[in-house]
Formats: C-alpha cells, sequence, structure tokens
C-alpha cells in the first residue's frame, strides 16, 4: 500500500518537473541571453546553458545610450504612464458599467450585456487600423488618444466579470451603508469595489498588462515622435529589429524584456496576494 | 407622540405586462418607543416596507412621516434610521471594531468618541472579546450582534430590522429573542421588525401588525389579536394550529353545521344580522370529551410532545383539536367535541369580520 503510494507520488513529480522544465526554461533562456556579451543568440548547447562568464554589456548599452532623443529608460517611463492611465480609466469605466448592469434600472439591460459579452470576442487587433483612421481624423495620434483607444478593448470583458461579481454581492451590504449615511456614489466607492477587489485585481492586471504589452496599436499612434515611444518600440528599435539592414542584437532585446518584466511581475504577485485575501475574505461571508 | 407614520403607502412593480400590487395603501402610526412587529407570510412585502421607511424605495403612492415630519423626499441617510438586515451585512473587510464604528466613521465623530461608544455597546452586546476578529471568524449569532451593535452605535432612535433572527439555531433564537427584548426596553428606541415567524412575533411585539394582501388586517395588542381576531384572516393566520373556521348557519337561538348545532352563546343575541356566518375557536378552546355534543372521527393524530393536535372530522369539515390528556387516538375512532362557548368568534361570511368588533 505504502509502495503504491511512492509510486503515485514519483509519477506526479516527474509529470510535474517536465512541465516546470518546459514553463521555466525559455525564462531562463532570455535570462541567460541578456546576461551575454555576443547579440547571437546562443546555440543550445548544454554547455552553453551555464554560462562562464556574465557580462552586463547589454544592460548598460540599453540603459545609456541616446537613441535620437529616446532612451529605453525613458520608454519604459512612457510604457508605465500609459499602462497605469489605462489601468485605472479601465477599472472606472469597467466597474461603473458593471455596476450599472447589476443594479440600477436601465433600459435594455438584458440585450445590452449579452451585446457586451459578444463584442469580447472579437480580436483587438483587427480595430487598429480603423481605431487609427479614426484618431487620425480627430488629430489624436498621441497618449490620450492611445489610452482612449486601450480602454473600451480591455475594459468591456471586466464590465462583465464585474457585472457577475456585483450581482453575487447581496444588496444589503450597499442599503446598510446608504441607511449609515453614504451616497449611492461613496458606497460603490467604499462598498462595491472592495467587496468585489478580486474583479478590480483582475481588471488592473488585464488592463495594465494589455497596454503594456501593446505594439501594433502604439506603433501606429506614436512612430513619429521618438521621445513619445513605448518600450516594445523602443525596443524592437534598440535590438535592431525595426531595420532589417542591420543584424539583430538579440542579447539587448532580452535585456529590455527582463527590464521590462519587472514592474509585470510586480503587479502580479502584488495583485496575487491582494486577490486571494478578497477571495478568502468573500467566502467567510458565504 | 407618533414617531412612524406609514400614510396610504401604495407600491406597484411593473414586470413584463403584468403589475403587481404589492402594498396597497398601508397605514400605520406607530408610538414612540414601540416595539412593532409586522408579521405577514413569505413574499407579502413585509420588507418593501422597512425599506419605504428607510427610503431605499420610494412608494408610488402615500406619505411616510417619521417623528412628525413628512419624509417623502429624505434621502436615506437623512432619515436618521438604523437597519438591520436579514444576512447581517457585515462588511467582511473590516474587523468588528471597524464594522461597529463604521457609521460613526461616516458622520466624522472624533476618534475617541468612536471608541467609546463602540465599547459602550459591544459590552452591552457581550461582543467586546471580539472586536478585532474577522467576520468569517464569527459565527451567525455572533455576526447578528455586531449587526444590532452597529445598529445601536448611531443612537438613532428608529431601528429596523428585518427577520434578524431567521438565520440562528432555535435555541440561540430563543435567547436572542429575550435579549432583544430586555435591550429595547432598556434602551428605548421604537424598533420596527419584520417576520413570518409568529412566536418570534407574540413574543416580541408590544404591537402587533399583520400582513396580508398588501393591506394591515390587523394592528394591536398581540394578545388580543389573537383572542378576539378582527377578520376571518388573521383568525386563519394566528396561531399555530390556526383557529379552526366553520362555515355555519344561525337558525333561531343555535348556530347550526355539517348537521349538528350549538346553542348560540349569549353575547351574539342581538347583533346577527345574516345568518350566514364562519364560527371561529381556537383549538386550545375545544375538548374531546364524552358528554361534548358534536360528533366526529378522528382522521389524524399528530403528535407533538407536550401536546396533540387531532384532526377531527365533522362532516365536510376538519376540526383541530389542541389535546393535552395523554390518551391515545387511533384514526377512524368515534368522539365526541366539547367547545367552550364562551370563546367562540363569530365572523360575517361574506367581509370576514369579526361580529362582536364590527358592533363595537
Amino acid at each position: 500500500m505504502k509502495l503504491f503510494k511512492y509510486i503515485r507520488l514519483a509519477i506526479s513529480y516527474v509529470i510535474l518537473i517536465f512541465m516546470i522544465l518546459f514553463s521555466v526554461f525559455p525564462l531562463y533562456y532570455i535570462i541567460m541571453t541578456s546576461f551575454s556579451n555576443a547579440p547571437n543568440l546562443i546555440s543550445l548547447d548544454v554547455s552553453d546553458l551555464f554560462p562562464k562568464h556574465i557580462y552586463f554589456t547589454a544592460y548598460r548599452v540599453l540603459l545609456t545610450t541616446n537613441y535620437y532623443g529616446g532612451s529605453f529608460p525613458l520608454w519604459i517611463r512612457n510604457s508605465l504612464i500609459l499602462a497605469s492611465s489605462t489601468a485605472l480609466i479601465s477599472i472606472l469605466l469597467a466597474m461603473l458599467t458593471g455596476y450599472a448592469l447589476s443594479r440600477l434600472n436601465i433600459p435594455a439591460k438584458k440585450t445590452l450585456a449579452a451585446f457586451i459579452y459578444i463584442v469580447t470576442f472579437f480580436p483587438y487587433t483587427a480595430t487598429a487600423v480603423p481605431l487609427y483612421l479614426m484618431f487620425a481624423k480627430f488629430h489624436m495620434l498621441n497618449y490620450i488618444g492611445l489610452i482612449i483607444a486601450y480602454t473600451p478593448g480591455t475594459s468591456i470583458f471586466a464590465a462583465f466579470l464585474a457585472k457577475l461579481a456585483i450581482d453575487s454581492i447581496p444588496p444589503s451590504y450597499e442599503e446598510i451603508a446608504m441607511v449609515d449615511g453614504l451616497s449611492r456614489f461613496q458606497v460603490f466607492l467604499r462598498i462595491v469595489m472592495r467587496l468585489a477587489l478580486p474583479i478590480v485585481a483582475l481588471t488592473a492586471i488585464l488592463s495594465f498588462s494589455g497596454a503594456y504589452l501593446d505594439f501594433a496599436l502604439a506603433y501606429a499612434f506614436l512612430l513619429p515622435h521618438i521621445s513619445d515611444w513605448t518600450a516594445t518600440i523602443g525596443l524592437y528599435y534598440a535590438a535592431g529589429l525595426l531595420n532589417y539592414a542591420s543584424a539583430p542584437a538579440y542579447n539587448l532585446f532580452a535585456a529590455g524584456s527582463v527590464i521590462m518584466g519587472i514592474p509585470l511581475t510586480a503587479l502580479f504577485i502584488a495583485s496575487q496576494r491582494m486577490m486571494t485575501r478578497a477571495y478568502s475574505t468573500l467566502a467567510g461571508v458565504k | 407622540m407618533v414617531h412612524v407614520k406609514l400614510e396610504d403607502i401604495w407600491k406597484i412593480y411593473k414586470e413584463k405586462k403584468k403589475t403587481v400590487e404589492v402594498l396597497r395603501g398601508i397605514n400605520l402610526e406607530i408610538e414612540k418607543r414601540d416595539f412593532v412587529v409586522i408579521l405577514g407570510p413569505s413574499g407579502e412585502g413585509k420588507t418593501t416596507i422597512l425599506r419605504i421607511i428607510a427610503g431605499l424605495l420610494k412608494q408610488d403612492k402615500g406619505h411616510v412621516y417619521l417623528r412628525g415630519k413628512l419624509a417623502d423626499d429624505m434621502s436615506p441617510k437623512d432619515r436618521n434610521v438604523a437597519m438591520v438586515p436579514q444576512n447581517y451585512a457585515v462588511y467582511p473587510f473590516m474587523n468588528v471594531f471597524d464594522n461597529i464604528a463604521f457609521p460613526l466613521k461616516i458622520e466624522h465623530v472624533p476618534k475617541e468618541e468612536i471608541r467609546k461608544r463602540v465599547l459602550e455597546v459591544a459590552e452591552m452586546l457581550k461582543i467586546d472579546n471580539l472586536l478585532d476578529r474577522k467576520p468569517s471568524q464569527l459565527s451567525g449569532g455572533q455576526l447578528q450582534r455586531v449587526a444590532i451593535a452597529r445598529a445601536l452605535v448611531k443612537n438613532a432612535d428608529i431601528i429596523l430590522m428585518d427577520e434578524p433572527l431567521s438565520n440562528l439555531d432555535a435555541q440561540v433564537r430563543v435567547l436572542a429573542r429575550e435579549e432583544l427584548k430586555e435591550l429595547q426596553q432598556k434602551l428605548g428606541p421604537t424598533i420596527i421588525y419584520v417576520t413570518h415567524d409568529q412566536a418570534e412575533a407574540l413574543s416580541l411585539a408590544t404591537k402587533l401588525a399583520l400582513l396580508h394582501d398588501g393591506k394591515i388586517q390587523a394592528y394591536g395588542d398581540p394578545l388580543e389579536l389573537y383572542r378576539q381576531p378582527n377578520n376571518s384572516w388573521v383568525a386563519s393566520f394566528l396561531g399555530n394550529p390556526a383557529m379552526n373556521l366553520i362555515r355555519s348557519e344561525i337558525v333561531g337561538e343555535k348556530i347550526e353545521f355539517n348537521g349538528q348545532a350549538i346553542p348560540l352563546p349569549e353575547k351574539f343575541k342581538g347583533i346577527i344580522k345574516s345568518n350566514k356566518v364562519i364560527l371561529g375557536i381556537r383549538p386550545e378552546n375545544i375538548e374531546i370529551s364524552k358528554d361534548g355534543d358534536i360528533e366526529g372521527v378522528v382522521e389524524l393524530v399528530e403528535e407533538l410532545g407536550s401536546f396533540t393536535i387531532t384532526h377531527v372530522r365533522v362532516g365536510n369539515d376538519i376540526i383541530k383539536v389542541v389535546d393535552k390528556a395523554f390518551i391515545k387516538r387511533e384514526k377512524g375512532e368515534r368522539v365526541k367535541l366539547k367547545f367552550d362557548y364562551s370563546r367562540i368568534e363569530l365572523f360575517d361570511a361574506e367581509s370576514g369580520v369579526n361580529l362582536m368588533i364590527k358592533n363595537g
């Protein structure tokens, strides 16, 4: 009987280790490439996977070079501002829409909810060209335009999730807060948003990473001004991927990816804690 | 002084071509320090009344007066009422202290004062040892105390309670009922309490309001209503088992039903106008006895421990009898029933109104 248990454990561990290899290896590979001195991709020799030397050349180049008025730290900053504002506006928009769909007596509510649900299935890149044309007409090919273009795409799915989350919150929480002296909007901010925290966190992650990692729309909107670029465009350029004539510097690209990954990883870790805590407190009610 | 007054309150819901009149002219005058229980079957709009008093819902017609002032256009936060909802709505993301302090924090009461008042009510409700717990660590009874503490901490003189005891187990519920009653007597707020539980209503209320068909069917002292229901619906609803209601006819000096006849009690003589009446008698005022004058057949026996409910078929009617004697009765047994004639009520067969009350 005991033997059985060990065999079962052994099998599950073998499968888990196998899966870890597949998920961790690409990350490891990128990190190793970023510490490499040579611009080419390291060949897949087992001995090369454990580098004898660690070079910081790629990071130094990336963090110090000035590219015609732009620099990688500046682009990262641009990206962070862009992504955070998109996330903030998306949260507000998604929660307000979700609240309206869930609580308020608005006409054609069911149709609207179904429509929102269907719209979320449209691939977002399909809208890049019409969005570009539309915002060009309004002379809004800039940050504000880009934020306005991002938010509906990210918040529409979140709005649907927010509706479902708010549906599951008993209205008495809001009613008691209103009886105790809050206005409806204060109740929304202090009670509903707090009770729907998992969805708020999820919306934050989705919209932040959506805007932060976007290339197509940012490229279309911001290309003419180097100082306005986001990290994705900047990295594409700095690593020489924009110019077909030059050889791409993959170590630069890898280093840029690692740097870009830091805020995203931090956000994931932070919100993961928040989400599990929120879930456990929510579960306590039921 | 009338503390809370509802004047001809109507509430109509429209749902896809169908209109539902939930409340159809509610009139209620509640004195200061009253403990009013609104009792009615589920889904009859009891909670709707509370929500209208709190200002969470707007009535379609009629007026709400709070402390003598018209409150129709006041928002919930300006009405200065407190509420204990059915599911307690204790915020899961705050600990007990912050939950109780929440209404005071909204009013920007100074921190020291908040501490003092929260500790005061927490001690009163015996939850002062739970103040730093999270709601997920509390039992149903403790949550209910937190919800009541939150309602009391505001010092609101009108407290609305929506079946606050219905989620507790039977034993805790009886204790909580007693405590709630003591608390109300000590602090003296006006409490409007909604429930479908009769025992709760009868034991808590200083005044009982019965809601049915969107109207207050009866309003008054609970025991008075129990002894002398003002109409046949109240008679059929109050009490478990409820009052026996038998369609009868007055023939001369007798009340006849199903071929049986009993003498017409003295008090009814002279006030009978129509021959068709409904005879009402509580199951505990009937005895199974050899010298009874009504014959019937035992149809069903419910043994409940301290007493037995015996269903006796008399013609087309089933008469329920509360039998405290421990005599085993069998289905099909022939028995004789003896009514306590002084406890008989007569209702008009058409309007259902109690004949005694109708004539003052």
